[in-house]
C-alpha cells in the first residue's frame, strides 16, 4: 500500500491509494516500506503517512469522541501536508483542503467544549492560553501563502487554485472566532490578487468553496466597504449557484444564510424586494425575519422599520448587516414623502408641515385630530412656546432628511426654508427600480 | 393559484413568532459534508418569481395606508 501512495508523489497524481488516508475515521493503517525506487522528499511522506496512522489510531480507541491530542495530530498532519506541498504541485491541494476541513472540525468541536468549561484552553501540554481554532488559522494561513507564492507558469499544475479551498477555509473560521479584521484583510489581498488568481476561480470542481468564496467576498464588499453594487454582484452568483442544488434539502441551511444576505443588497442595489407569499413558502426563515422590513419598505410605515431594527438588532450587529439595513431607512421616507405627496394633489408645491405630519403618523408619533381638539382647550400660553419650538425643531429635522433625498436625486425638486415648503417637478420621482 | 398570483404582501398577518431552528442556526458556519457533489440541477434559470419590481409604482392599501391619507386629507 504505501508503494502505491509513494507512487502517487513520484507521479504527482492524486488516485485511489490516497483516498481516505487523510479522514481520521477511516480506519486503515499503512505500513511504511522503503520506496523501490527513488523518491525525492521520502522521509516528509514518511512522516505524513506515520502521522495519518497515528491519527486513525487515536480516533479509534475512542470513536466520535474528540480530544486536545487528536487535534494535535490533526495539527501536525497539515504541518507536514504544508511541508511536502512546497515542493509538489496543486494535485496535492485537495488533500491539504480535506486535512484542514478535519483540523476546523476538531478545533471548532473542541473550543466549543472549552467554552463550555471555562477552564485553561490546552489540557495536554498548557503551552498556549490561545483558542483551538486559532491555532489551526495559523497553520491553515502557511497553506495560503504556499499556495498564492506559487510561480508555476503551468495552470493546471499551479497551487494557485488552492487560494480559494484553505482561504474559504480561513473565511469560516475568522468568522466562527469572530476576527472580522483578519477576515477583512483576507479579502483585501483576494480583492489585489484578483487578477491573478481569478482564472483559476473558474477551474474549482467544488461548488461549495465557489459558494463560500463568493459569499464572504459579497459580504466584505457590501456590508464591510458598502459598495452595494458589488456585494450584490457576488452575493446573486452565490445564491445562483445555490438555486441549483434547491430541490436537496440538506443545502438548506446555506441556501437560507446566503439569501440572508442578499435581500437587503438587492433591496439597496436594484431596489428588488422579495415577495413575502413566494419567501414564506421556500424560505419560512427568511419571511419572518424580513416580514417587517419588506412591508415598511413598500408602505414607507417607519414604524415597522424601527420595529423591525428593533426585533432584529443583534443578528444585524451580529452580521454586520446593520450599517447597510439603515441605509434602507432613506428608502423608506422616500416612499412615505411619495405617499404624502399623492395626498396633496400632486401638487408640485408641498407644505413642510403637512410632510412633517406625514412622519409622525409614520412613526406612530402622532395625535389624532380629534386629540388635537380636545387638547386645545387646554393649552396655556407657555405650553404653545414649547409646541412651537417643537415644531420648528421638527421641520428643521424633516428639511435635512429631504435636502439628502434630493441631493440623492430621488426628488426633483428643492426646499424653500423661508416659506417651509418643498418645490417639486410635476413628475419629482426619478423611477429608482432597476432591472437585471 | 400561481405563486405570480398571489398578493405581494400579506397584511394581514399577525407579527410572526420566530422560530428556535434557525435562530439557532444563525451564524453557523458553511459545513462542508452537507452539500451534494454535484448540482442537482443543470438549469441556471434565475428565480424571477421571487423577486418584485415594481417598487416604484407599489400601491399597498393596508390600514396605515388608509390612516395617513385620512389624516393629511383632514389637516
Amino acid at each position: 500500500m504505501a508503494q502505491l501512495v509513494y507512487l502517487c508523489f513520484r507521479d504527482n497524481t492524486l488516485s485511489e491509494p490516497f483516498s481516505n488516508l487523510i479522514d481520521m475515521k477511516y480506519d486503515h493503517q499503512i505500513k511504511v516500506s522503503k520506496p523501490a525506487f527513488k523518491l525525492p522528499e521520502f522521509e516528509k511522506v514518511q512522516q505524513l503517512i506515520e502521522i495519518c496512522n497515528s491519527l486513525k489510531r487515536t480516533y479509534k480507541k475512542e470513536p466520535g469522541s474528540i480530544s486536545p491530542e487528536l487535534f494535535h495530530l490533526a495539527l501536525e498532519q497539515l504541518r507536514v501536508l504544508n511541508r511536502i506541498y512546497e515542493n509538489r504541485t496543486n494535485w496535492m491541494t485537495k488533500l491539504l483542503y480535506e486535512s484542514g476541513e478535519q483540523l476546523y472540525s476538531i478545533a471548532s468541536k473542541l473550543d466549543g467544549i472549552q467554552s463550555q468549561l471555562a477552564g485553561p484552553v490546552d489540557e495536554i501540554d498548557g503551552d498556549s492560553q490561545e483558542s483551538y481554532l486559532i491555532q489551526a488559522g495559523r497553520v491553515m494561513h502557511m497553506t495560503l501563502n504556499i499556495c498564492f507564492k506559487d510561480r508555476n507558469e503551468k495552470v493546471e499544475q499551479n497551487r494557485k487554485i488552492g487560494v480559494f479551498y484553505i482561504g474559504t477555509l480561513l473565511f469560516k473560521l475568522y468568522h466562527k472566532i469572530q476576527a472580522y479584521g483578519l477576515l477583512n484583510n483576507m479579502c483585501k489581498v483576494f480583492e489585489s490578487h484578483f487578477s491573478e488568481i481569478g482564472p483559476y476561480l473558474n477551474r474549482i470542481d467544488n461548488d461549495l468553496i465557489v459558494i463560500r468564496f463568493k459569499f464572504y467576498m459579497g459580504s466584505y464588499y457590501g456590508y464591510e466597504k458598502n459598495n452595494y453594487e458589488l456585494g450584490f454582484k457576488w452575493l446573486q452568483e452565490t445564491f445562483d449557484i445555490c438555486t441549483l442544488y434547491e430541490s436537496e434539502p440538506s443545502t438548506y441551511k446555506i441556501r437560507y444564510r446566503v439569501l440572508q444576505a442578499l435581500i437587503p443588497m438587492r433591496i439597496l442595489h436594484l431596489r428588488q424586494y422579495p415577495r413575502l407569499p413566494v419567501l414564506k413558502r421556500k424560505y419560512p426563515g427568511a419571511a419572518r425575519r424580513f416580514n417587517l422590513l419588506v412591508k415598511s419598505f413598500c408602505t414607507g410605515n417607519l414604524r415597522l422599520f424601527n420595529q423591525f431594527v428593533k426585533d432584529n438588532e443583534y443578528y444585524l450587529i451580529r452580521s454586520n448587516m446593520y450599517v447597510a439595513v439603515l441605509r434602507m431607512k432613506e428608502l423608506v421616507e422616500l416612499k412615505l414623502v411619495g405617499k404624502a405627496w399623492n395626498t396633496n394633489g400632486c401638487s408640485t408645491k408641498v407644505p413642510l408641515q403637512k410632510l412633517a405630519h406625514a412622519f409622525d403618523i409614520s412613526r406612530g408619533n402622532h395625535v389624532t385630530t380629534a386629540d388635537n381638539d380636545d387638547d386645545s382647550n387646554n393649552n396655556n400660553n407657555n405650553n404653545n412656546n414649547n409646541n412651537n419650538n417643537n415644531n420648528q425643531t421638527q421641520l428643521d429635522e424633516l428639511e435635512c432628511v429631504l435636502a439628502s433625498l434630493i441631493s440623492k436625486n430621488y426628488i426633483k425638486g428643492y426646499l424653500s426654508h423661508t416659506h417651509r415648503v418643498m418645490m417639486t417637478s410635476k413628475a419629482p420621482f426619478p423611477k429608482l427600480v432597476k432591472p437585471l | 393559484m400561481s405563486a405570480s398570483d398571489q398578493p405581494l404582501l400579506d397584511m394581514s398577518n399577525k407579527e410572526p413568532v420566530k422560530s428556535s431552528f434557525e435562530e439557532d442556526d444563525e451564524f453557523e458556519d458553511f459545513p462542508a459534508d452537507s452539500w451534494p457533489s454535484q448540482p442537482i440541477s443543470q438549469d441556471l434559470t434565475k428565480d424571477t418569481n421571487l423577486w418584485a419590481e415594481d417598487w416604484d409604482d407599489v400601491e399597498v392599501e393596508d390600514d396605515f395606508t388608509k390612516e395617513l391619507k385620512e389624516e393629511l386629507e383632514n389637516q
